[in-house]
């Protein structure tokens, strides 16, 4: 892990060559964005921040995550790292590298899919159902007589499948809209995170997903 | 899905733009955004909370699905051929905006399994786009 101090003084230090724990780039003089290749990974500073500090647990020592950091990155509390001792190469400046490993998130998705008569009573329904529940993706195909749609839903209850067809069936009613065709299948879904404000998202906060620190593959 | 039916979806995404000849899309800076493609408007719009892209589907010259170890891909190439947007998030979502995108723009989508096929494909999405076939 890098502290703040040494992240501003290596801000103010100049590009060099692919070496180990070196910095690669600057990318501009007043953006905090910095990379650094270790163990033949480039790592890029922009996502965080913070201080902390090191506290005594028997004989070991723990170091303290802050809440900013654990709720950004989804960091759960029992969960493996791979700590690496670091030096500057310059000298002087000692750090750690904590390798949480590469997120993934599990979701179960409900996918609800209907035929609703007129069309134009589709946008209607599926801007119901958007705001009622975790809608993650939509889809409407609409001809003149009638509209298929089908809509993603993350979830982590079963309950949901009943509820969301009633759902669909009264709102329906509303406008005067026949609906039919009616089909739920749920579905799990495994994705590496690769962009972090995806975490943020699709983070623990977000009902029905799960993220898991996995090893990864070799490529991440 | 029907051609000339008006066709929305709406999903998120990790979206990354980077040279059509690169072979490592897991390696790009990848952002979130909200994808919404609409086949009346014809345009591709990608937005999240610093940027907006619109992009519009004639400008489209090939669409490929790229799969390796981290999972599936799709590569959007542009016409000027010095951009290509990659879309990474669910398969079964992935699947049906590669679909859609393919009946919306009457080309077929290549599958390109391994780096060497890739270079190849790069060839071909040159050729293509020179050629001006959809």
């Amino acid at each position: 892990m890098i502290s703040k101090r040494n992240y501003h003084r290596e801000m103010n230090m100049s590009s060099s060559a692919c070496v180990n724990g070196k910095i690669l780039s600057k990318m501009a003089e007043n953006t905090e964005v910095q990379k650094v290749l270790i163990d033949c990974k480039r790592w890029r500073c922009d996502i965080t921040s913070v201080k902390s500090i090191i506290r005594k647990n028997g004989s070991s020592l723990y170091l303290l995550l802050p809440s900013e950091l654990v709720d950004s990155l989804s960091i759960k509390e029992g969960q493996q790292v791979w700590l690496k001792a670091l030096h500057s190469e310059e000298g002087g400046r000692i750090g750690i590298l904590v390798d949480l490993g590469v997120p993934v998130i599990f979701a179960k998705v409900y996918e609800l899919d209907f035929v609703v008569k007129p069309a134009d009573t589709a946008d209607f329904i599926v801007r119901r159902l958007t705001k009622a529940f975790p809608v993650y993706s939509t889809f409407v195909e609409k001809n003149p007589e009638r509209a298929v749609c089908v809509i993603e839903v993350l979830g982590d209850e079963g309950w949901y499948m009943v509820e969301l067809k009633r759902f669909l069936l009264k709102e329906a009613k509303k406008v005067k809209a026949n609906i039919s065709s009616v089909n739920i299948n749920q579905q799990e879904i495994k994705l590496f995170s690769l962009a972090p404000s995806f975490l943020k998202v699709h983070g623990s906060q977000c009902k029905g997903c799960e993220i898991r620190w996995e090893e990864g593959p070799m490529s991440l | 899905m029907g051609r000339g039916a008006d066709v929305t979806v709406k999903t998120p995404l990790m979206v990354a733009v980077s040279n059509p000849r690169n072979t490592r899309p897991e390696k790009l800076r990848w952002k979130y955004a909200e994808v919404l493609i609409n086949s009346v408007s014809e345009t591709i719009n990608i937005s999240n909370e610093r940027v907006t892209w619109i992009i519009r589907l004639k400008n489209i010259v090939s669409i490929d699905k790229i799969e390796n170890d981290v999972g599936e891909f799709l590569k959007v190439t542009l016409k000027s051929g010095r951009y290509s947007l990659f879309f990474y998030g669910p398969t079964p979502v992935l699947l049906r905006i590669n679909n859609l995108l393919t009946k919306l723009l009457a080309t077929e989508a290549y599958c390109i399994k391994d780096v060497e096929e890739l270079d190849k494909h790069g060839e071909i999405s040159h050729e293509l786009s020179k050629t001006g076939s959809r």
